[in-house]
C-alpha cells in the first residue's frame, strides 16, 4: 500500500502492519477528510449562493445547491456574466492589472540589482548597507504607516504629491519596492552561484553586463518565479494601502471596488459574492499554474503572502 | 568566503582619493541605486519621521511649520483617549492570545498528520492550502454573510440542528471569535506548508532508531518530532503574534469594529486619527507605540533564530 519511494517518517510501514495502527491511521484520514471539507465548503457555498436570490442566501434552512427543484443548467448561471460585464468591473480588474504589473517591476528591478551588487560586485561599506537594509526587516510598513503617508503625499526635496500623480499609483508602486526581504533572498541565491563562475567570465573578457545577462539570470530563474508569484498575489490582494492613497474612484483596484460593492444596499448578495469568485479567479489560477513553486516558495522563505 | 576578502579591503581602497574608488566601486553602487533612493524615501526616512512627527502637532501646509508639542500626543493617545486606546489595545492582545489557543497547534496537527498519510497526501495539501490563496478581503466579506445572525449560512445550520443561533458578529463575546476563526480557516494551511517543509529535515535515522528502540508512535512524536520542529514552531508563535497586531482589514470589513468597539483595533485606530481626525502628529504617535511592541517582538524573534542557528 506504501510507494516504495517515500522517504521514512514517523509511522513506518512496519507500524502500518499492526491493526491498532491501521485503525489509528484511517481514524486519522477521516478527520483530515472532514477538515478538508470545512477549508473547502465555504468556497464552493459561495460559488453557488452567487445563483441564488438573496432572500436563499440568507433563508431557513439553509440550502447548499441554489433551487434543489431545478436542474444545474437551469440555475441562474448569468450573475456570472452580468456582474462581470457590469458597470466598471473589468475596468477595476485592469487596473489592478496594471498595478501590478507596475508593482512587479518595482519589486524586482531593485532588488535584484542590489541583491547582485551586495553578493558579487565590490561595494563601499558593505556591512552597514547589509545592516541598513537589515534593519527594515524589523519594522513591518504599519507601525510607519502615518509617516509614509505623508512622504507620500509631500516627497522630501521635490515636493510632490504623489497620490495626485495618476490616480495615487505611483504612491503604491514606489513603495512596493522596499523589500530588504527581497533583497536578502536575491543576495543569498546569487551567493549560491560560484563566483568562480563569474571570475572566469570576467577573465574571458565578458562585460559585467554580459555576465549578469548570460550567466546570471539564466541561473536565478526560480528566484525571480518566487518573487514574481508573491508580488502579483500580493498587489492583487492588498487592501489597506490603496484605500489610503487611491483618491479616483475610476482607478480603483478590485478589492477596493469589492468592498464598497458589498456596501451599496440595493444590490443583491448573490451579485457580490459572484464578484468575490470572480475577483479570486487570477490568484487562483496563479496557484493552479505554479502550485509545487508557490508551495515551495513559501517552505524556502517562510512567507505567506 | 569571497565576499568577506572583499568587505575587508574596503576601507584601504577608501582612503586613496576619489577616482580608484569609483572606478572600483562605481558598477556596485550603481547597481544599489535604485534600492538606496527607494528606500531612503520610502522606509528608512518614514521610519525616522515616526520618532518626529510623534511629537508634533503636524501641519500639511508648508507656509504655517509643524510645532513641537512634546509628549502632548502621548498624553492624547494614552490618557485623554484612555478607554478607547484601551480598548484598541486590549482588542489586539486578546486577538493575539484567542488566535493562539484557536490557531497555533492546528497547523502543527495539520502537517504531522499529512506528512504521514500515504493516502490522499497531495490532495489534503491543496485542500488546506486553498483558503490562504483567497484574497483576505473576499474571504472577509465570504465569512461576514457565513456569520450574519440569524438567517446566515452558519446561524442557519445552528438552528437546523437544532441548536440556538449564535448571532456570532452582533455579540461582544463572540464578535472576535468570530474573525480568529476566520482568521484561522485562513492561515492555518500556509503554516501547515512550513512545518511540512521542517518535517523533511527531520533525520529519518532518529526515527529509525527509536522504532527498534521500542518507542510508540506518540513517543516518537513527543521525544523526536516536536523537539525537532521546535525552533520553526518559535519562529511562527512569534511571526503569528506580530502579523495579529497589525490586524486591520479583516475588523474594518466584518464588523467596522463593533459591536460596542468588541473587535476595534490599534491599526483602526491609527486609521481613524489618519482619516477621519486628520491628526497626523496623534495617529504618528500611536503608531510609535506600535513600532516599539513590534520591534520588541522582532528583538526577540531575532534572538530566538540566532539561538536556534536557523
Amino acid at each position: 500500500m506504501a510507494t516504495t519511494d517515500r522517504a521514512r517518517t514517523l509511522v513506518s510501514d512496519v507500524d502500518l502492519r499492526s491493526t491498532r495502527t491501521r485503525i489509528l491511521y484511517w481514524l486519522v484520514f477521516s478527520v483530515l477528510c472532514l477538515g478538508a471539507v470545512t477549508t473547502v465548503v465555504p468556497l464552493l457555498w459561495g460559488f453557488l449562493s452567487a445563483l441564488k436570490p438573496t432572500s436563499e442566501i440568507f433563508g431557513y434552512p439553509p440550502t447548499f445547491l441554489p433551487k434543489p427543484a431545478a436542474r444545474p443548467w437551469e440555475w441562474q448561471w448569468g450573475v456570472y456574466a452580468e456582474v462581470f460585464g457590469g458597470s466598471q468591473f473589468v475596468r477595476y480588474f485592469w487596473n489592478t492589472f496594471l498595478l501590478a504589473v507596475g508593482c512587479w517591476v518595482a519589486a524586482i528591478v531593485p532588488s535584484a540589482m542590489a541583491g547582485y551588487a551586495l553578493s558579487k560586485l565590490r561595494t563601499p561599506c558593505k556591512w552597514l548597507l547589509l545592516l541598513l537594509f537589515f534593519m527594515t526587516l524589523m519594522v513591518p510598513f504599519q507601525a510607519y504607516l502615518v509617516p509614509l503617508f505623508l512622504t507620500v503625499r509631500d516627497l522630501p526635496l521635490v515636493g510632490w504629491n504623489l497620490m495626485q500623480v495618476f490616480a495615487g499609483y505611483p504612491a503604491i508602486i514606489l513603495p512596493a519596492g522596499v523589500s530588504a526581504f527581497n533583497i536578502f533572498l536575491f543576495k543569498s541565491f546569487f551567493d549560491d552561484i560560484p563566483t568562480s563562475l563569474v571570475e572566469a567570465a570576467r577573465i574571458d573578457g565578458a562585460s559585467e553586463a554580459g555576465i549578469l545577462w548570460r550567466i546570471v539570470l539564466p541561473l536565478s530563474y526560480s528566484v525571480f518565479a518566487v518573487v514574481s508569484i508573491f508580488s502579483f498575489m500580493g498587489t492583487w490582494n492588498d487592501f489597506l494601502w490603496p484605500l489610503l492613497v487611491i483618491n479616483d474612484n475610476q482607478w480603483k483596484t478590485i478589492m477596493l471596488h469589492l468592498y464598497q460593492y458589498d456596501l451599496q444596499g440595493d444590490i443583491g448578495k448573490n451579485k457580490v459574492l459572484a464578484a468575490l469568485m470572480i475577483a479570486s479567479l487570477p490568484p487562483l489560477t496563479l496557484f493552479a499554474l505554479f502550485q509545487k513553486r508557490i508551495m515551495s516558495g513559501i517552505a524556502m522563505t517562510g512567507v505567506k503572502f | 568566503m569571497k565576499v568577506q576578502t572583499v568587505a575587508r579591503r574596503t576601507p584601504a581602497g577608501a582612503r586613496r582619493g576619489f577616482v580608484v574608488p569609483l572606478r572600483r566601486y562605481g558598477l556596485g553602487l550603481a547597481f544599489l541605486l535604485p534600492a538606496l533612493l527607494l528606500f531612503s524615501l520610502f522606509s528608512w526616512w518614514p521610519i525616522l519621521q515616526t520618532f518626529i512627527i510623534s511629537f508634533q502637532d503636524y501641519s500639511l501646509d508648508p507656509s504655517v511649520p509643524s510645532r513641537w508639542v512634546g509628549l502632548e500626543n502621548f498624553r492624547q493617545v494614552l490618557i485623554v483617549d484612555a478607554d478607547i486606546a484601551a480598548t484598541a489595545w486590549f482588542n489586539v492582545i486578546l486577538f493575539v492570545v484567542l488566535g493562539l489557543i484557536v490557531g497555533y497547534f492546528l497547523p502543527v496537527f495539520l502537517a504531522i498528520a499529512i506528512n504521514e498519510m500515504r493516502h490522499g497526501n497531495s490532495f489534503f495539501r491543496i485542500a488546506y492550502y486553498i483558503p490562504a490563496v483567497l484574497p483576505l478581503v473576499v474571504v472577509t466579506i465570504m465569512w461576514k454573510y457565513i456569520y450574519t445572525p440569524e438567517e446566515g449560512l452558519l446561524d442557519s445550520v445552528f438552528r437546523w440542528v437544532g441548536l440556538e443561533p449564535v448571532g456570532w458578529l452582533i455579540n461582544k463575546g463572540t464578535a472576535m471569535l468570530g474573525l480568529v476563526l476566520m482568521a484561522t480557516w485562513k492561515g492555518a494551511g500556509a503554516t501547515m506548508i512550513i512545518y511540512l517543509a521542517a518535517l523533511q529535515s527531520v533525520p529519518q535515522e532518529l526515527y529509525e532508531a527509536a522504532e527498534l528502540d521500542g518507542a510508540s508512535i506518540r513517543q516518537r512524536i513527543r521525544h523526536i518530532t516536536l523537539p525537532q520542529i521546535l525552533p520553526v514552531m518559535l519562529i511562527l508563535a512569534i511571526l503569528q503574534i506580530i502579523g495579529t497586531f497589525q490586524v486591520f482589514t479583516e475588523p474594518f470589513i466584518m464588523t467596522q469594529g463593533g459591536p460596542a468597539r468588541g473587535t476595534y483595533t490599534v491599526l483602526m485606530y491609527i486609521y481613524d486619527k489618519l482619516l477621519r481626525e486628520y491628526n497626523y502628529g496623534q495617529a504618528s504617535a500611536m503608531g510609535l507605540l506600535l513600532f516599539l511592541v513590534l520591534v520588541g517582538l522582532t528583538v526577540i524573534y531575532s534572538r530566538v533564530t540566532k539561538r536556534l542557528g536557523r
